[in-house]
């Protein structure tokens, strides 16, 4: 996961430049399990995407046997049915994958920026106690 | 027509598929639940401030689907409904009914298509769309079940025989009971009284033999009965029926519809019977108790909507159990109250029916009764003439005392019982003196052997002819004194019939005698019994006080009346009967029978064939009233109506010639024409043009507005199909050609998925993240939207929970209404009386007009500074001591300091 942020691992010196320690900062994902979510996320996608051809087909066929058994009542477009149908669930299934996608860069950004504080934290502990950290 | 329009729908392809979509809403199911059960597992997982995953939308929403099942389920059920009607060819309007519905589901179904998330389109649904279609529906009703009624209630009452409305006794009874009911009589200028006389004129003929015949040719059969009420039951029912269904749930209106025919049904008797009575009081004769009961008999509406329900069983039901099924469906508490409130079922038509057959059978022992009464009179006044000319020529002849004594006593004898007849005894003997003494002159003169030509011997002769005719007309007369009130206003009746007929129906005078004559004696014999009998007075006792003293027209004039009425009312039923015609062709010398074409007023005629050689004066009219009486009285040679200004030259054996036979010598031709019953109007209006203008789908829509282009033409064409309903027309489903044409024209093919396609693109034009249901995708869409409701669209002013409420609430502020009335005219009569006049005593003002009164400004209510507190201790506290101050200056405080 590129766009999650990873702990950072500081270097401390003493006042004369002697390396004393390299200390990393505690991982995010102590917290929340980003990667899993975000793995998870994509499958959920992925799920809605394979099974949406699926549902297609299976409503395509209903519909058009529909259409020829109804056709005794005029004006009525069984495939206008289909399509409308399928159009929603199509509709639907976009606007899921959007706020999938939305939560996941929502996750990415909320551990980046746990990271960040827990390396942050590191730091200026390391700081308080060292003359130079890197 | 739409009756014979079949859908072509395959319905168990439908229903396969209706069942296929089930496995694609489980797929779509299935989807959503791994959906759900995904999501549901990250947000399971550790998210720290990240929150958890929400889905605004379903992806895989079946929502749509079953949407679509529920519809296609309605629109089958409708179709099938539609078939079955069509198939059992019960259900002319039911089809059209139905087929508006279909038509309706095929709108569901565009409106799905459109995105219209409405699927709750029903049959209530259909109906209550819009008033116009209620009154279409209305009028559907109230065409079939007035008929219908009428068939069954004649068919039950004709013991199965069949209802045909066109039969002559059906005619008949439709011009009778449009008479009746409609009070038409009335209006024929110079009838007021011209039926009933012409009836009196049949009367006259009792005791004759024509009366038997005629009886036995009838003049209402059981069937007639029933057909007039049927037929008076349509022109009824066409109004209330009409008044129902705008009155009720139109749900209920056809229940409604049935209900109010059948009970009208009754209520037709029930009429009918009270215009007997009523006609019958409205002669001006005080009605017996007898009649009275009889009246309530006739008149008694629960009597006939408790015994209602057979006829409804067994003819009604039996005749629209298909319909009733789906009645049945639709049918709600409503349609059980209006049924109930208004008299269940025409069985009370049939029990009623009986009560008017038993009162008919009892006719007859009245009429018997009547006739001994009259037969009576007659032959102690012809006692009393004969003992009377006796006496005199006793006297003339020199007779003894003794024989003369014995003369008298008989002469006396026969005085009283003429006069206990009811006859003007005096009169009568001073007539027969009167006679005896012009024949006596008479004779004198002819027995002159020397008879002078001079013109004074003539003269002579001729005051001598002339007295005794006077004579014997005087007789005449007296003989048949009780129906002398007949005899003066029948003295017109042929040519007021004439008038009358020929003006309102274009029928001779003739044609109304030979009618009368054939059904007056019947008619009289049913209603005089029907008095008699419905009022639980026995014949004989009608016939023992009859013949107590020959008064039954003196003291039961009411009968006489009710006889005549129906004799009058037999006769439009036997005018509007063309089997009628030719009944009464003279038998004596066939000189003249009435022709169907001759509408002369040819009475004169019609008389001089009678084998009677006592012709009926033109001018007086009498020829035309005895059509009834005339064609049985004439032949008898007796003077029945001759007025006292009528010259006869009839000889005095006229009079004491019993009337025997009295063949008719006019015939009935053809029925009047002129007045049409009100259910033959009716019946033809066409009921289905207005509601199919209006299908159920046309008038709730809301029509959304167009989203961007203005729709090609086959789109619109293919809307307008919708919007319009194509059920229309009479024939309902293919009338105006709505759908068919668009389906030749445009076709679904061309003209549909042509504007489908345009369709989809708008749809999907207006789609966006944003769109969540169908309802938003037709937002701007051009198409209409199906009302959503399952709830019957219900007029706000039709109560359809009852009419009852507010009949109630009527009688209610009625009796209100009366009470209070009635409070004040006490009121107002004590104060007329001056006993209250203290009680309303008052002082005069006499202070200032002008009063100010004071606010105080100050209080302010909002603190509640006035305002009572319930936790405060109000109870009388003693005040406080105060201590009190005395005012000191500070020059005063500074010296105490």
């Amino acid at each position: 996961m590129a766009d999650l942020q990873q702990p950072k691992t500081y270097t401390c010196y003493d006042s004369d430049g002697t390396k004393v320690l390299s200390k990393t900062a505690t991982s995010a994902s102590s917290e929340f399990s980003a990667e899993i979510i975000l793995e998870r996320c994509d499958e959920l996608k992925n799920y809605i995407s394979d099974n949406q051809d699926k549902v297609k087909s299976k409503i395509e066929d209903v519909m058009g046997n529909l259409s020829n058994d109804l056709q005794g009542i005029p004006d009525v477009n069984f495939n206008d049915i289909s399509d409308k149908i399928l159009g929603k669930i199509t509709d639907c299934i976009s606007t899921a994958n959007g706020e999938i996608d939305n939560y996941k860069a929502n996750v990415i950004d909320t551990y980046n920026t746990l990271q960040a504080q827990m390396n942050e934290s590191l730091y200026y502990e390391l700081k308080a106690s060292y003359a130079r950290v890197e | 027509m739409a009756e014979n329009y079949e859908l072509n729908v395959n319905v168990d392809g439908v229903n396969e598929c209706i069942d296929a979509l089930d496995s694609a809403k489980n797929i779509l199911d299935g989807c959503q639940a791994d959906v759900d059960d995904k999501v549901a597992s990250i947000n399971c997982l550790p998210h720290g401030n990240a929150g958890n995953l929400f889905l605004s939308v379903e992806p895989f929403d079946a929502l749509d689907i079953s949407n679509l099942q529920y519809q296609l389920h309605s629109v089958l059920d409708q179709i099938e409904d539609y078939n079955r009607a069509n198939s059992s060819g019960e259900g002319n309007w039911f089809s059209n009914f139905v087929g508006g519905i279909v038509q309706g589901g095929a709108g569901v179904i565009e409106g799905l298509v459109d995105g219209a998330a409405s699927i709750a389109l029903d049959i209530g649904d259909a109906i209550h769309v819009s008033g116009e279609w209620e009154n279409g529906l209305a009028n559907r009703i109230k065409e079939d079940w007035s008929y219908k009624a009428g068939y069954a209630v004649g068919n039950a009452l004709s013991g199965g025989k069949g209802y045909d409305e066109n039969s002559g006794w059906a005619v008949a009874g439709k011009a009778t009971g449009t008479m009746v009911t409609y009070g038409a009589i009335s209006l024929i200028p110079g009838a007021g009284g011209v039926v009933v006389d012409a009836a009196m004129g049949g009367l006259s003929g009792y005791g004759q033999g024509t009366q038997k015949s005629l009886r036995k040719q009838g003049i209402q059969t059981e069937s007639e009965w029933a057909n007039t009420l049927n037929n008076e039951t349509v022109g009824r029912s066409d109004a209330v029926s009409k008044k129902a269904v705008s009155n009720s749930k139109a749900t209920a209106a056809v229940e409604a519809g049935k209900g109010v025919a059948i009970a009208l049904a009754a209520n037709g008797l029930f009429k009918l019977g009270g215009k007997v009575i009523s006609k019958v009081k409205g002669k001006g004769v005080s009605a017996t108790s007898g009649l009275d009961d009889a009246a309530s008999v006739v008149s008694k509406a629960d009597d006939v909507a408790n015994a209602a329900d057979d006829v409804a069983e067994g003819g009604l039901t039996g005749k629209v159990t298909k319909l009733n099924d789906k009645i049945a469906e639709m049918s709600n508490k409503n349609a059980d109250e209006i049924i109930d409130g208004a008299g269940k079922s025409a069985n009370g038509v049939k029990s009623a029916a009986s009560k008017v057959d038993d009162v008919a059978n009892a006719a007859d022992d009245a009429a018997s009764a009547v006739s001994k009464a009259d037969d009576t009179f007659r032959e102690s006044g012809q006692k009393l003439v004969d003992a009377q000319t006796k006496l005199d020529e006793g006297y003339k002849s020199g007779m003894s005392k003794s024989e003369l004594g014995k003369l008298e006593e008989a002469r006396d004898a026969a005085k009283r019982e003429f006069s206990d007849a009811g006859g003007h005894s005096q009169e009568l003997m001073d007539a027969a003196s009167e006679k005896v003494n012009a024949s006596r002159k008479l004779q004198e003169l002819g027995d002159r052997a020397d008879a002078p030509s001079d013109s004074y011997y003539f003269q002579q002769l001729d005051e001598g002819l002339s007295k005794r005719a006077d004579a014997d007309s005087k007789i005449s007369q007296l003989l048949f004194r009780k129906t002398d009130d007949a005899a003066k206003s029948a003295s017109k009746s042929a040519d007021d019939v004439a008038g009358a007929v020929a003006k309102s129906a274009s029928k001779s005078a003739d044609d109304v005698a030979g009618a009368v004559a054939k059904s007056a004696s019947k008619s009289a014999d049913d209603v005089a019994g029907a008095v008699a009998k419905s009022a639980s007075k026995s014949a004989d006792d009608v016939a023992a006080a009859a013949s107590k003293g020959g008064n039954i027209f003196k003291k039961h004039p009411i009968a006489t009346t009710t006889v005549a009425f129906v004799g009058g009312f037999a006769a439009h039923a036997a005018l509007n009967n063309g089997k009628a015609n030719n009944q009464f062709k003279s038998t004596d010398d066939g000189s003249k029978s009435s022709d169907d074409d001759d509408n002369s007023n040819d009475n004169s005629a019609t008389q001089q064939t009678s084998t009677g050689n006592q012709p009926y004066s033109p001018q007086s009219g009498n020829g035309g009233s005895p059509g009834g009486g005339g064609g049985s009285s004439g032949g008898s040679g007796v003077a029945q109506y001759r007025d006292s200004s009528v010259s006869t030259t009839a000889p005095a054996t006229v009079a004491t010639t019993p009337p025997t036979t009295a063949a008719p010598t006019t015939a009935m031709t053809t029925p009047p024409t002129t007045t049409a019953p009100p259910s033959t109007t009716s019946t033809t209006v066409p009921p289905s043009t207005t509601s199919t203008t209006a299908s159920p789908i046309t008038s709730t829509p809301i029509t959304a507005s167009p989203v961007t282009t203005a729709p090609s033409t086959a789109v619109q064409n293919t809307t307008t199909v919708h919007t319009g309903g194509g059920y229309s027309g009479t024939g309902g489903y293919m009338g105006t050609g709505d759908y068919t044409g668009i389906n030749s024209d445009a076709g679904i093919t061309n003209g549909v998925t042509d504007g489908a396609t345009d369709d989809i693109s708008d749809i999907t034009n207006v789609l966006d993240d944003g769109t969540t249901s169908i309802e938003d995708v037709i937002k701007g869409s051009k198409y209409t939207r199906i009302p959503t409701s399952s709830k019957p669209v219900t007029t706000t002013s039709s109560s359809g929970s009852s009419a009852v409420i507010p009949i109630a609430a009527g009688l209610s502020a009625a009796a209100a209404a009366g009470i209070g009335a009635k409070a004040y005219m006490d009121r107002k009569k004590n104060n007329d009386n001056g006993e209250d006049d203290e009680e309303f005593d008052s002082d005069e003002w006499t202070g200032d007009d002008a009063v100010d009164i004071q606010y105080d400004d100050s209080s302010d209510m909002n603190a509640g500074e006035n305002v009572l507190d319930a936790d405060d201790d109000y109870s009388y506290q003693p005040a406080e001591e105060t201590e009190k101050y005395d005012a000191r200056s500070s020059d005063e405080l500074a010296d105490l300091q």
